[in-house]
């Protein structure tokens, strides 16, 4: 299970605190149990027995007993959830900044200091601290990935804060927590967590400019409606749907509905509330087969 | 249909939730359908989203909530030994609110356009940027509907249990499903005005242009979550405390032994009702409010764990040493209390902050809930349904078919929910129409769906059971269960009055004591000095004052928000202190035709209270001019924060001055007629006098808030 397999510094000390928690809840509900169990079978009523058992009508030491007990076992407790809390949620210093931008449906990703802009696929540098902020253009959504620990809503209006400390390399699915209207399912997060060097080399990429300058989908891309919505740096810049600059170089496509392929991104364009029914792109009919086969090509290949 | 009789009213609520129980059961099975195997195409998403949506408001506000005050309509004036409820009339009027507002609620399917922002509506998805359709109209005007309804049986509740308790029944002699019924009347009160307050507020944005949930103004859209939870939570314990309430019913009695530590039980079940106010931000803690609020928060919330814990504690401490008959009844109240400490303890885990950051809206979520509510209120239902059909239809049930029953809703129900832990804890986010096929969801969701098939063959045998028992020749007698309250004294059915005789009332266990005559003595019980309408007035206001304590919060959190536009400069305030003026020395001259009254001067009463019908309505008409200035130089609600605070605040207190002004001409006129006496129909009067001292009372805040507290800043 993805909680009981942290990967971050703050998902470790998350779990542990919810492993103790497991472990209590699981004795408190044990005692329960078994005090039910064993009522039951010791006192369980003979048929024809009408004799009347001794009518108790409380017992105050045992009743203080049950309410301080638990009382002090939750001090205890809170003691422990204000010190996970405060150093989960605590700010680190020198640290990655990522301004993460909800959209209906899809994740915005801002390096401001790498001068890169991505979508759904987050690529995280393993054993640097990374703080988050986050926010939203239009609805209220929330960025979990379960095996980070956090999660932070990405509000209108606000801006949060996020730190995480990634401790290990690996693939992570994440996604939106925060009911964001028709297609909150399909809002999925993508985590590219990589060593040092490797994530620095993806950044120096995904900030180089865009490749293929002149190719014949450039044309049709600036020709159609796309630029309005979309940004490939030095073609257009517009910010209502996910830059493109480098689409080639993401997995998937509509924020993890489809996999990104030729043929799916050709299926996409065509009409992409087929795949993804509500989604604000609007559907590209009127493309002929050798127009859209040129803006795939196009957009395949912007690695 | 024009029955006043609490048990009949009590018997339509049963039969109308158990209607919207079998379509919020429908909308649950087409959920687990859809979610079945991974990318099912079963539903499309609008249609998904519109169904679990309506599940959720369904249960909550059609089902479990009406069901148990449905409980209290026909059990509570049984308990007490009361006639009926206090105010009949206004009883049958909040049960044809609930139905008039569940069709509202329904209306957007008839038209096309199901409300399907979930059961929460959180702006600004529900605001119309977002939600153009007329849907979330619909169920903001429905949950208006039946919120009215439910804060009139708060009321009513409230004082049939305060007022009409048979002679001899103290506090301490009160059944404690009563004791519940008493403390969720309260949490009603305190709680239902809230969740009016957000939803006026979210129809005043999609009409009338106003901006309390629109960021572009400076507004802040978690207000709205505010004031949701504010009535949210409590809500959770309006749906638990009586279902503590019936558990503590039937485990003493199927153990032959008296509840474990009464007086801490009833005493536990206030502490809820009042913690319960101070939790709400438990629902928020990952908004981003701060540590130190997620933190005092996240303790108040850990808190009530402790009074929940000895509510379990006394339970099992009363089946310890008694003589435990195992029927279908009991059977639920033990799986009850299992799986409601199964619920509470996870309910721990999210009051546990950094936990909370990690499960919050994952299934672990869902599981926890389904835990509290269905496998505790639901199950607590179920327990109460099997323990007072007999009572209700004079018909027993069957013993075998009730088991197999039980035993097919504890399987399917845990099979259904257990699961979702484990996928909360996998990362499956909860209220999405479907899910990529990741490593073990796919088999994981459709065992859930399995077991859903099985909670519904379980409903089926339910109700068979209880069809086949009505059409039964065979009647049950009185007191079938052998039970110790007083509902257990009078026939099954009870007589239109109820009772021919009631008992002598010696503890909270009358029927007990009866055979054992001198073990008790009577109960001395002190009266409640007020008379009826005046608890149910003062009642009234108290949940008034949460509506307004609402909207003056609106105001205070928005006051230095506005990002453009009018403000306080733009009111004319000299002007509005003195004509304020006359709305407090109406307060006076009601003050002086009363004294009238009491001292039989008819003249002088008619005399001062005619001044101060004429004072309110200087009053009333400055404010509308003052409204007419203002619109002219285009001050509208629509202007900026400010204004859609102010209007709204001021708005509502004249909407109620002028509600006011009626029931005091009314008054008057009847007063012309001879109608007011000293001792006669008094009480008619001193009523409608609390309420404009309530009224006056406001708008001091207000004035002191709006006009002046804005001058002095």
């Amino acid at each position: 299970m993805e909680s009981f397999d942290p990967v971050t510094r703050q998902a470790v000390e998350i779990t542990n605190l919810f492993n103790a928690e497991l472990v209590v809840s699981a004795l408190l509900l044990a005692l329960v149990l078994s005090w039910l169990v064993l009522a039951v079978v010791r006192f369980r009523a003979r048929p024809g027995d009408n004799t009347e058992h001794p009518q108790v009508h409380g017992n105050p030491r045992l009743e203080l007993a049950w309410t301080i007990a638990p009382a002090v076992t939750l001090g205890i407790v809170f003691i422990v959830v204000v010190v996970t809390m405060r150093s989960v949620d605590a700010i680190p210093s020198g640290a990655q900044q990522v301004r993460v931008v909800g959209h209906q449906w899809w994740w915005e990703f801002q390096y401001p200091d790498l001068g890169v802009v991505t979508a759904n696929e987050l690529h995280v540098p393993v054993g640097t601290p990374l703080q988050m902020t986050l926010d939203s253009v239009d609805v209220i959504h929330s960025f979990w990935v379960p095996r980070f620990g956090m999660m932070r809503d990405a509000v209108p209006g606000r801006t949060n804060q996020m730190s995480i400390f990634v401790q290990r390399a690996g693939i992570f699915d994440g996604s939106c927590t925060q009911y964001c209207g028709r297609q909150h399912a399909w809002m999925r997060i993508r985590i590219v967590a990589e060593p040092r060097e490797q994530f620095d080399a993806w950044a120096v990429q995904q900030a180089g400019p865009a490749t293929l300058a002149g190719a014949p989908g450039q044309e049709l891309f600036v020709q159609n409606t796309c630029v309005n919505c979309h940004t490939i740096r030095g073609v257009s810049a517009a910010n209502v749907g996910p830059d493109l600059t480098h689409l080639g170089s993401r997995v998937t496509l509509g924020a993890g509905v489809i996999d990104n392929t030729p043929d799916n991104l050709r299926r996409w364009i065509r009409d992409a509330s087929s795949i993804k029914p509500g989604v604000l792109m609007p559907a590209f009919g009127d493309l002929s087969e050798a127009e859209l086969n040129a803006l795939v090509d196009y957009l395949d290949g912007l690695l | 249909m024009t029955t006043v009789d609490h048990k009949d009213i009590g018997v339509l609520y049963l039969l109308t939730t158990i209607v919207f129980f079998v379509i919020g059961g429908v909308e649950a099975l087409l959920i687990r359908l859809q979610l079945a195997v991974p990318r099912n195409t079963f539903l499309d998403p609008a249609t998904y989203n519109a169904v679990f949506t309506m599940h959720g408001t369904t249960m909550i506000f059609l089902v479990v909530m009406p069901l148990l005050l449905g409980f209290a309509n026909y059990i509570v004036p049984l308990q007490i030994g009361a006639r009926d409820m206090a105010f009949p009339r206004l009883n049958a009027f909040s049960y044809w609110l609930l139905l008039f507002g569940g069709i509202l609620l329904y209306w957007g399917f008839l038209n096309g356009t199901p409300p399907d922002t979930g059961w929460f509506s959180y702006a600004p998805l529900s605001e119309r940027p977002f939600t153009l359709e007329s849907s979330v109209d619909y169920w903001a005007l429905g949950l208006l509907v039946t919120s009215f309804g439910t804060i009139a049986t708060g009321v009513n509740m409230l004082v049939t249990i305060v007022k009409l308790r048979a002679p001899g029944m103290g506090w301490f002699q009160m059944p404690v499903f009563s004791w519940m019924s008493l403390v969720t009347a309260f949490l009603i009160l305190a709680a239902i005005p809230s969740l009016t307050a957000a939803q006026i507020m979210l129809l005043f944005d999609r009409y009338l242009g106003a901006h309390f949930f629109d960021p572009a103004a400076g507004a802040d859209p978690i207000l709205y979550q505010h004031l949701f939870w504010y009535f949210g939570h409590p809500e959770v314990y309006i749906m638990a405390l009586p279902a503590f309430g019936i558990i503590s019913e039937v485990v003493p009695v199927f153990s032959r032994k008296p509840l474990f530590g009464y007086p801490v039980i009833v005493a536990s079940g206030i502490a809820i009702a009042f913690l319960s106010l101070t939790v709400w931000a438990h629902h928020m803690f990952t908004v981003g409010e701060g540590q130190l609020a997620d933190a005092a928060f996240g303790l108040t919330s850990m808190t009530i764990a402790v009074p929940t814990g000895i509510k379990v504690f006394s339970w099992l401490a009363t089946l310890w040493g008694g003589r435990i008959r195992l029927t279908t009844v009991m059977l639920y109240a033990l799986a009850f209390i299992v799986q409601f400490t199964f619920g509470g303890l996870s309910g721990i885990h999210f009051a546990t902050v950094p936990v909370d950051w990690h499960t919050h809206d994952s299934y672990y979520v869902v599981a926890h809930f389904h835990y509290v509510l269905g496998g505790g209120s639901l199950f607590a239902i179920l327990a109460g349904m099997h323990y007072w059909f007999p009572k209700i239809t004079g018909r027993m049930l069957d013993e075998r078919l009730g088991k197999l029953g039980f035993w097919m809703m504890v399987i399917g129900f845990n099979l259904v929910f257990f699961p979702m832990h484990i996928l909360g804890l996998m990362g499956q986010p909860r209220r999405t129409y479907t899910y990529p096929d990741l490593p073990g969801w796919g088999p994981i969701n459709f065992a859930e769906t399995i077991g859903a098939f099985i909670v519904t063959l379980a409903v089926a045998v339910i109700v068979l059971n209880m069809l086949r028992s009505l059409r039964s020749t065979v009647r049950a007698p009185d007191n079938p269960w052998n039970g110790w309250t007083l509902e257990w004294a009078t026939s099954s059915p009870p007589p239109p009055e109820n009772f021919v005789a009631l008992p002598p009332i010696t503890s909270n266990r009358p029927l007990y004591d009866l055979p054992h005559a001198a073990a008790r003595v009577a109960g001395q019980i002190r009266e409640v000095r007020w008379r009826t309408p005046m608890v149910g007035i003062g009642a009234f206001i108290f949940s008034e004052a949460t509506f307004f304590g609402a909207l003056i919060a609106a105001f205070l959190e928005y006051r230095t928000r506005s990002v453009y536009g009018p403000s306080v400069h733009d009111l004319d305030v000299p002007r509005t202190v003195v004509f304020s003026l006359f709305l407090f020395a109406s307060s006076g001259t009601i003050y002086l035709a009363e004294r009238s009254l009491h001292r039989d001067r008819q003249r002088g009463f008619l005399v001062w209270w005619a001044v101060t019908i004429v004072f309110g309505a200087i009053f009333l008409t400055n404010q509308l001019l003052e409204y007419a200035r203002l619109y002219s130089e285009g001050v509208t609600i629509a202007s900026n924060l400010f204004t859609t605070t102010f209007y709204t605040l001021t708005g509502f207190h004249g909407l109620h001055v002028f509600v006011g002004l009626i029931a005091l001409s009314t008054i008057w006129l009847l007063g012309r007629r001879g109608e007011f006496r000293l001792g006669r129909r008094q009480v008619a009067v001193d009523a409608v006098s609390v309420y404009w001292h309530f009224v006056d009372a406001v708008w001091v805040v207000v004035l002191s808030l709006v006009y002046l507290l804005g001058l002095v800043l």
